[in-house]
């Protein structure tokens, strides 16, 4: 197998789970049989894309439907997940410590932002509890281990993360603040190498969380039904995702037009994070577009034959 | 019912894979092959399986039980026939009109020339 192959291969591995669950083996065996050409690579990022912006759902029309509600359930809990590290992103730009321009317009469009985010954080999180004692109560039961690994990983994830962050205050409460080390001291290094670690941490679990989710629920064979509600959640949850997007956004020129208020690095944290929770609603309303169409597509009753 | 816009047209590589498959049942390579031979363009693997899905879902073409092989090959659905014979003849109306309309303006042309 040459680079070209390799490359191909690799390209494949990116495209959406349920186009290679379809097509992948295929696709493997024709590019096995081909001459590799650096052409065919270009034509596969292109495809990748198109499988991704515009996906199409293979089967009998009730299992389109299902996929449909799946993907579109899938997409926006991880676009809600990457809103939350942008939120964090920009709270810190602007908050930590607070600059002296966040007042008036910008300091009430950054506690709506808040609040938006801890409504929705509650309903995805309780009900994605429920979804979540849902799926791995029968997994379990069947002995799924495919179904029951990958479900487990959010609580993991979740637990290693509250280890961590639990660690990271008793180092702030007994070495940062008895010792009196600020960073730009000595030991500012290590300080700012542990804040780091803990950034990186939590990224990490986010995106596992999100990624185990996903893995579990595409494994489950969830039901129409239950896609259904899981859309309507979603939905929900995507409401939530704009409306940060529109605090962050009003915030953020707010402070821009007060003058004085974000500067140097924080602009760009401040601007990088609006620009990703703007991008991350774009995607959450498209995909939630396709899914209220699938939902509304075929009669109710069709529902529940597949649960 | 999907809508007609959605059918594939003459420059659709979905169009070039029914075509391909009018033949008879083929598998991915096979298509790749016989459309290369046929028409001059080659399709590359992302282009040809997001065809492949596009035509599946919309019950344009089925796949066939491969076996234990990887190489799935495909057919025309009932619907594909009456899809690919509609494209077609519209096509066929289309070239005819285009030859006599340009048989009538060469005279005029080599006129003007």
């Amino acid at each position: 197998m040459n680079a070209r192959s390799r490359l191909q291969r690799l390209l494949l591995a990116a495209y959406p789970p349920s186009f290679r669950h379809r097509y992948g083996d295929e696709m493997i065996s024709l590019i096995g049989d081909s001459d590799p050409r650096w052409r065919d690579c270009l034509d596969l990022i292109c495809g990748m894309g198109r499988a991704w912006t515009a996906p199409v759902f293979g089967g009998a029309p009730l299992q389109q439907r299902r996929l449909r509600l799946q993907a579109t359930t899938i997409t926006v809990l991880e676009a809600w997940c990457a809103s939350l590290l942008a939120a964090a992103a920009f709270s810190k730009s602007v908050d930590d410590p607070p600059l002296p321009a966040l007042q008036g317009v910008a300091s009430t469009a950054y506690d709506a932002g808040g609040v938006v985010l801890e409504v929705t954080a509650a309903i995805v999180l309780a009900t994605g509890f429920c979804f979540w004692l849902a799926l791995i109560v029968p997994a379990w039961r069947a002995r799924r281990r495919e179904v029951v690994l990958p479900a487990l990983g959010p609580a993991l994830f979740v637990g290693a993360w509250l280890g961590v962050t639990a660690l990271v205050a008793l180092f702030a409460h007994h070495y940062v603040s008895r010792a009196n080390v600020s960073l730009g001291s000595p030991r500012g290094g290590f300080i700012l190498a542990v804040l780091l670690a803990w950034v990186a941490v939590t990224v990490g679990c986010v995106v596992g969380c999100a990624a185990t989710a996903a893995v579990a629920l595409r494994r489950a064979d969830v039901g129409l039904t239950r896609l259904a509600a899981s859309t309507v959640v979603a939905g929900l949850a995507a409401v939530g995702v704009a409306g940060q997007a529109a605090a962050g956004v009003v915030c953020l020129v707010a402070l821009l037009r007060a003058g004085g208020g974000l500067q140097g690095r924080d602009t760009v944290f401040g601007a990088g994070s609006v620009v990703v929770l703007v991008m991350v609603t774009i995607i959450a309303a498209v995909s939630m577009a396709r899914g209220l169409k699938a939902l509304r597509s075929g009669p109710p009753t069709a529902l529940h034959q597949m649960t | 019912m999907p809508r007609v816009a959605d059918d594939p047209k003459w420059h659709d590589p979905g169009l070039l894979v029914m075509g391909s498959l009018a033949e008879g049942p083929k598998h991915g390579y096979a298509m790749v092959q016989d459309v290369e031979q046929t028409t001059g363009v080659r399709l590359g693997p992302g282009t040809l399986y997001g065809a492949i899905a596009r035509l599946e879902a919309r019950g344009l073409i089925e796949a066939l039980d491969g076996g234990e092989s990887r190489r799935r090959p495909y057919r025309l659905t009932g619907r594909g026939v009456e899809v690919l014979g509609q494209q077609l003849a519209t096509m066929q109306r289309f070239a005819g009109l285009g030859r006599r309309r340009l048989a009538r303006l060469s005279p005029v042309l080599r006129g003007a020339s």
